[in-house]
C-alpha cells in the first residue's frame, strides 16, 4: 500500500476509534471537526459506523454457517457398504440437502441408475422421502425422471432413478453461452410439458430450479425429484439443512410464507427460472437469505426485455405473469404457458421465411417490394404469422370452434400429439406464400425428434384470436381483430397490391405502436399489452378457451383452410372484413403488442415496412441509419473502495440514446469490476452523458450504442 | 490418534513457528481429515439437532491431533492459530466448490426456522466473508489475521494478542473496526439491482430486522 493511502487509513482508524465510543448525537459535531472539510473521509467513516451499529454477530454466523455446510456433506454411512439395495454404488454424483446422491449399476438389469438415500435421522423425513417416492414413481413422462424402485436400507429410504447423462441447467445457466433463443424456449416448452402432465396427475413438484433440471445430450429435458426435492423446506428440526440463497429466489412468495401451495407455485418458480434461463439474471438478487425473500415478496422484477432485449414482447408477459406475487394473477396451467411458448417456438424454427423488403426508405407496399428469405429469429414474422392464422382459423372456425375451445380437457396435450399434422406436409415448402406456410412449417419445425406438438401448438393462438375474433362484441376478443388485421395488412399487401385501406390502417397502428416501441417503453407497453397471442387468456380464469385445443379439436378445419390460406389475399380480406371495429376499446392492447414487436422486430429487416417515424428504435444496421454521436460524457466518478484497493477497470456499456440525444437505458455490456464499484460508476455516468441521436431517412431516432469507460489511477492516487 | 502423532504434530506447530510453511501444508491434510471425521460422527447422529461453532469444531479437532494431551500452552495457541487457517480454508472451498457453478458464487445455508429469527439472521455467507477478508488483508493485514484467530480459529483474546505480539484492547479496537469495516465491504459489495432509473444505486435496501442485536 502507498503511503498516501496508508496515511488516510489510519486517520479513519483513530477517527473511527474515537466516535465509536461517542453518543449518536456527539458523533456528528466530533465527525465534523475532526474531518476537517473532507467530505469522503467523513461519509466513509459515517459508513463504518452504520455497519458497527449493524454487523452484530455476522462473522460468527457466517462461519457457523460454513461449518453447518461442510458438516452436512459428510459422507452417507450407506456409502461405505458399496452396495444399496441389489445396487451396486460406483461413487457420489453429489449431495442432496438430505442425504447422497450416487451413481449405481443394476447387476441385473446392466444398467446404470441414480440412487437417491435419504440418511437424515429425522424419522419423519424418512418417512415422507418414501411416500413422495412412491408418488414419484407414479409418473411416467418424457420429460420427468423415471424412478426405478424405492427401497429401505438399514433403515434409510433410497429412490432408484434412471441414469441420466448430461447436465443440470444450473450448470448450463452459468456457463451462459451456447444457447439460441429457440433451444431456451424448448428448454421451458419440455418443462412445462412435463410440469403440466405431474400436475394432471395431481403432483407439484414444489421445488422447480434449475438445479432440478437436467438437459441430456440428446437435448431432451428431464425435471428430477418431483416431490422430495421440497421436502427440505417443510422439515424445519433439521438444522444442518435448509435454503440456501441460491434456492430461496426460486420459491413462490406463497411458499416463503408458508402458505398453502398449488400449481401455480410450480408456475411461479418456473418463471423465476424462465426469467434467468431467458436472461441470465436472476429476478429476485441479493446476497442473504432476507434479501432475496424481501425482494421476492415485495418487488417486482426488471422487465425482462429491459435485460435482454431480443426477447418478444410475449415472452416478456409470460414471465411476468409467471411471477405475479398473487397466484390469482398468474396463468391456471402450464397448459396455459404451453399455449404461449408453442407459438413462439413454431415461428422460430419455422426455417426460412419470406420477409417483405421495400426498397430502402421507402414504405411497405410499393410496388417493388420483394422477397427474401431471411434467416435467424424472425420476429418480424411472427407478426404475420399469427395474423396470418388468425385469419385462417377465424374463417373456419367461428363460434362453433369457440364453443369447443371452452370445452378441452386437461389431457389435451397428449391428444395434440396424435392430432398434429403429418410431418413433413407438402404446404411447407412454398416459401412466397406466407400464410400457407404457418401451420405447416410449425408442424414441422416441432417434428418427432423433439417432443410433441403439431397443428395445435402452433394453432394456438390462432384459436385464441379466433375467440375473440368469431364473437364480435366479446371483450376477449376485441384486440385480437385490430392486431390481426394490421399485421396481416401490413403483411398481405405486398402480395395482394390493394390493401390500401387496411394498409393504410395497420400504418396509423403500426405507428401507433412505434411510439411505445423502444425499449425505453417497456413498462408502459407492458401495462398496456396483452399481446395478440394471449388475448384470450388475459384476465381469465381457467376455463377460458385455449387456441391450441382449436388445433387439436379441429385440425381438418385448418387443413381446409390452408389452401385459402395459401392464396393469401382472400384469407386477408377475410380476416379484415370480420376483424371488427378496429377502435375498440382494446384496441391499445393490439397497439401495445405492435409496439412490442416493431421494437423488436427494428432490429430486423421486416422493420422497414414501415416508414420512419420520429423516436423509432433505429436498428443499427439499418440502410439510411446514422448513429448516435456522443456530444459530452461526465468523467465518471472514481469508486472510492476501487480506489483504496488500487483496482483499475474497463467497462462497455450498452446505452439505449432516445430521439433527443438522451440516454435513457444504461446496461453493462462488458466489465472487468472486481466488484467495488466500476459498474455504478460508468452506469451513472453512462446515463448523463449526451449525443446527437441518431437518425433515420433524416428523423431522429432511438438507437443502442457502445460506450466504454476506462478506469486508470493517475499518479498520487 | 497415538502419541507419535502428536508428538508430530507438536513438531509441525514449532516447524511452522520458525516460519517453514511446509509444516502448514503437512498440517492441512491432519486437520482436514480430523475435521471430516468430526463431520462424519456428527451425520451419524450422535449430537443430532446440535450444530457445531467453528471454534468447537477447531478445539476437536485439537483434541484428537494432540492425543487428548495437553500441548504447551504455546504449542496449543499456535496450533489454534494454524487451525484458524485451516477453518478458513476448508469451509470457504467448501462452500465454493458446492456452489462453484452458481452465479455469485455465495451459498448461505440456513434452515426457514434459523433464517426468521432475526437474531440468527443469515447476513452474509462464509464466502463473502473471505473475499472481504482478502480485501482487507490488502489494507491492514493484522486486522484480517484477528479475524481470522478470533473467529475461525477461536482464540481468545488472550491468545489473539499473544500470537500477534499486541495488546489485549489493541485486539479489541481492531476487532470492531474490522468488523465493521467487513460488513460494509460486503454490504457495498452485493449486487447492484438493474438500474430501472437514472437514479444512482444505492446500497439495496434491507428488509426489516435485519440488523442483528450488536455483539458488545
Amino acid at each position: 500500500m502507498e503511503g498516501a493511502a496508508r496515511d488516510r487509513w489510519r486517520r479513519v482508524q483513530e477517527i473511527f476509534e474515537a466516535a465509536a465510543d461517542l453518543r449518536p448525537s456527539q458523533q456528528a459535531t466530533y465527525l465534523a471537526t475532526a474531518c476537517a472539510g473532507d467530505g469522503d473521509l467523513r461519509q466513509e467513516i459515517e459508513a463504518l459506523l452504520r455497519s458497527d451499529a449493524e454487523a452484530g454477530s455476522f462473522i460468527e454466523h457466517a462461519i457457523r454457517r460454513g461449518s453447518d455446510l461442510l458438516l452436512a456433506a459428510e459422507p452417507d454411512p450407506l456409502e461405505t457398504l458399496g452396495k444399496i439395495g441389489k445396487y451396486e454404488i460406483l461413487g457420489r454424483i453429489g449431495e442432496g440437502g438430505f442425504g447422497v446422491v450416487y451413481k449405481g449399476r443394476d447387476a441385473v438389469l446392466q444398467r446404470y441408475v441414480a440412487v437417491k438415500t435419504c440418511s437424515s435421522s429425522d424419522e419423519k423425513l424418512r418417512r415422507r422421502f418414501f411416500r413422495e417416492g412412491q408418488i414419484a414413481a407414479g409418473l411416467q413422462h418424457p420429460n420427468i425422471t423415471t424412478v426405478h424402485d424405492l427401497g429401505v436400507e438399514r433403515g434409510v429410504p433410497y429412490l432408484v432413478q434412471e441414469f441420466l447423462a448430461g447436465e443440470d441447467l444450473n450448470h448450463v445457466i452459468a456457463r451462459q453461452e451456447g444457447l439460441t433463443v429457440l433451444r431456451r424456449l424448448d428448454i421451458l416448452a419440455q418443462m412445462a410439458r412435463g410440469l403440466e402432465y405431474a400436475h394432471v396427475q395431481g403432483v407439484l413438484h414444489r421445488d422447480v430450479k434449475p438445479a432440478n433440471i437436467r438437459i441430456l445430450p440428446s437435448g431432451a429435458v428431464k425435471i428430477m425429484d418431483f416431490g422430495i426435492a421440497k421436502l427440505l423446506h417443510e422439515v424445519s428440526d433439521v438444522t444442518t439443512q435448509g435454503v440456501t440463497v441460491g434456492t430461496v429466489g426460486y420459491l413462490a412468495p406463497e411458499q416463503l410464507r408458508g402458505e398453502a401451495v398449488d400449481r401455480r407455485t410450480d408456475i411461479f418458480s418456473f418463471g423465476v427460472l424462465a426469467y434467468e434461463l431467458l436472461t441470465y439474471e436472476r429476478p429476485f438478487k441479493g446476497s442473504t437469505f432476507s434479501e432475496v425473500s424481501y425482494r421476492l415478496l415485495n418487488e417486482e422484477p426488471a422487465a425482462l426485455r429491459d435485460l435482454a432485449p431480443s426477447h418478444s414482447q410475449v415472452i416478456a408477459e409470460l414471465t411476468r405473469r409467471c411471477l405475479a406475487k398473487d397466484p390469482a394473477h398468474r396463468y391456471e396451467s402450464f397448459g396455459e404457458i404451453l399455449a404461449v411458448l408453442e407459438p413462439e417456438i413454431a415461428v422460430l424454427r419455422s426455417g426460412p421465411i419470406p420477409v417483405v423488403l421495400p426498397p430502402d426508405g421507402e414504405p411497405a407496399g410499393a410496388g417493388a417490394a420483394r422477397w427474401r428469405f431471411q434467416r435467424g429469429p424472425r420476429r418480424a414474422a411472427r407478426g404475420w404469422l399469427l395474423a396470418a392464422a388468425a385469419v385462417v382459423l377465424a374463417a373456419s372456425l367461428g363460434l362453433g370452434g369457440r364453443a369447443m375451445l371452452r370445452h378441452r380437457p386437461l389431457g389435451a396435450l397428449e391428444m395434440r400429439r396424435t392430432t398434429g399434422l403429418p410431418v413433413g406436409e407438402p404446404s411447407r415448402v412454398a416459401a412466397p406464400a406466407p400464410p400457407a406456410a404457418v401451420p405447416a412449417r410449425g408442424g414441422e419445425g416441432q417434428g418427432p425428434g423433439v417432443e410433441a406438438a403439431g397443428a395445435g401448438d402452433h394453432a394456438s393462438p390462432v384459436g385464441r384470436l379466433d375467440a375473440g375474433g368469431g364473437g364480435a362484441g366479446r371483450p376477449v376478443s376485441q384486440s385480437s381483430p385490430v392486431t390481426s388485421r394490421s399485421r396481416n395488412a401490413v403483411m398481405a399487401s405486398p402480395v395482394e397490391g390493394r390493401a390500401t385501406a387496411a394498409d393504410s390502417a395497420a400504418r396509423r397502428q403500426g405507428s401507433n405502436g412505434r411510439l411505445e416501441a423502444p425499449a425505453a417503453a417497456g413498462s408502459r407497453r407492458s401495462a398496456l399489452a396483452t399481446p395478440a397471442g394471449r388475448a384470450g387468456s388475459a384476465g381469465s380464469g381457467p376455463a377460458e378457451p385455449r387456441g391450441d385445443d382449436a388445433g387439436a379439436r379441429e385440425p381438418g378445419g385448418i387443413r381446409s383452410e390452408r389452401p385459402a390460406g395459401a392464396t393469401a389475399s382472400p384469407a386477408a380480406g377475410t380476416g379484415t372484413a370480420t376483424g371488427g371495429p378496429a377502435e375498440e376499446p382494446r384496441s391499445p392492447a393490439g397497439a401495445g403488442d405492435d409496439a412490442g414487436n416493431a421494437g423488436e422486430s427494428a432490429a430486423l429487416p421486416g422493420a422497414a415496412l414501415r416508414p420512419m417515424v420520429r423516436g423509432d428504435l433505429i436498428p443499427p444496421d439499418a440502410p439510411g441509419a446514422l448513429p448516435p454521436r456522443l456530444l459530452s460524457r461526465p468523467e465518471p466518478q472514481y469508486p472510492d473502495r476501487a480506489r483504496r484497493r488500487q483496482a483499475e477497470s474497463d467497462v462497455l456499456m450498452l446505452v439505449l440514446v432516445d430521439e433527443n440525444g438522451r440516454v435513457i437505458r444504461a446496461i453493462v455490456k462488458q466489465t472487468d469490476d472486481p466488484g467495488v464499484g466500476f459498474n455504478d460508476a460508468a452506469r451513472r455516468a453512462a446515463l448523463h452523458a449526451t449525443f446527437q441521436p441518431a437518425s433515420r431517412d433524416g428523423l431522429p431516432g432511438k438507437m443502442w450504442t457502445e460506450l466504454p469507460f476506462s478506469f486508470r489511477l493517475h499518479q498520487g492516487d | 490418534m497415538t502419541r507419535a502423532a502428536a508428538k508430530d504434530v507438536t513438531q509441525l506447530l514449532r516447524r511452522w513457528q520458525q516460519g517453514d510453511q511446509a509444516a502448514t501444508e503437512a498440517l492441512l491434510p491432519l486437520i482436514y481429515g480430523e475435521l471430516r471425521k468430526i463431520a462424519r460422527r456428527h451425520l451419524r447422529g450422535e449430537r443430532h439437532g446440535h450444530t457445531l461453532e467453528a471454534t468447537a469444531l477447531v478445539h476437536e479437532v485439537y483434541l484428537r491431533l494432540s492425543g487428548g494431551e495437553e500441548l504447551h500452552w504455546n504449542d496449543r495457541v499456535h496450533f489454534y492459530a494454524v487451525a484458524a487457517q485451516m477453518m478458513r480454508r476448508v469451509l470457504v472451498d467448501h462452500a465454493r466448490s458446492r456452489d462453484a457453478v452458481k452465479r455469485g458464487g455465495s451459498v448461505v445455508k440456513v434452515s426457514l426456522d434459523e433464517a426468521r429469527d432475526p437474531a440468527v439472521e443469515s447476513g452474509p455467507d462464509v464466502v463473502a466473508l473471505d473475499d472481504a477478508l482478502k480485501s482487507l488483508e490488502v489494507l491492514d493485514p493484522r486486522k484480517s489475521r484477528i479475524v481470522e484467530l478470533r473467529f475461525f480459529g477461536g482464540l481468545t483474546l488472550d491468545e489473539t494478542a499473544a500470537v500477534l505480539g499486541v495488546s489485549v484492547p489493541t485486539v479489541v479496537k481492531e476487532t470492531r473496526l474490522a468488523r465493521a469495516w467487513l460488513y460494509s465491504q460486503i454490504a457495498a459489495g452485493e449486487p447492484a439491482p438493474f438500474p430501472a432509473t437514472a437514479q444512482p444505486a444505492a446500497a439495496p435496501d434491507r428488509p426489516p430486522g435485519h440488523a442483528g442485536p450488536t455483539e458488545r
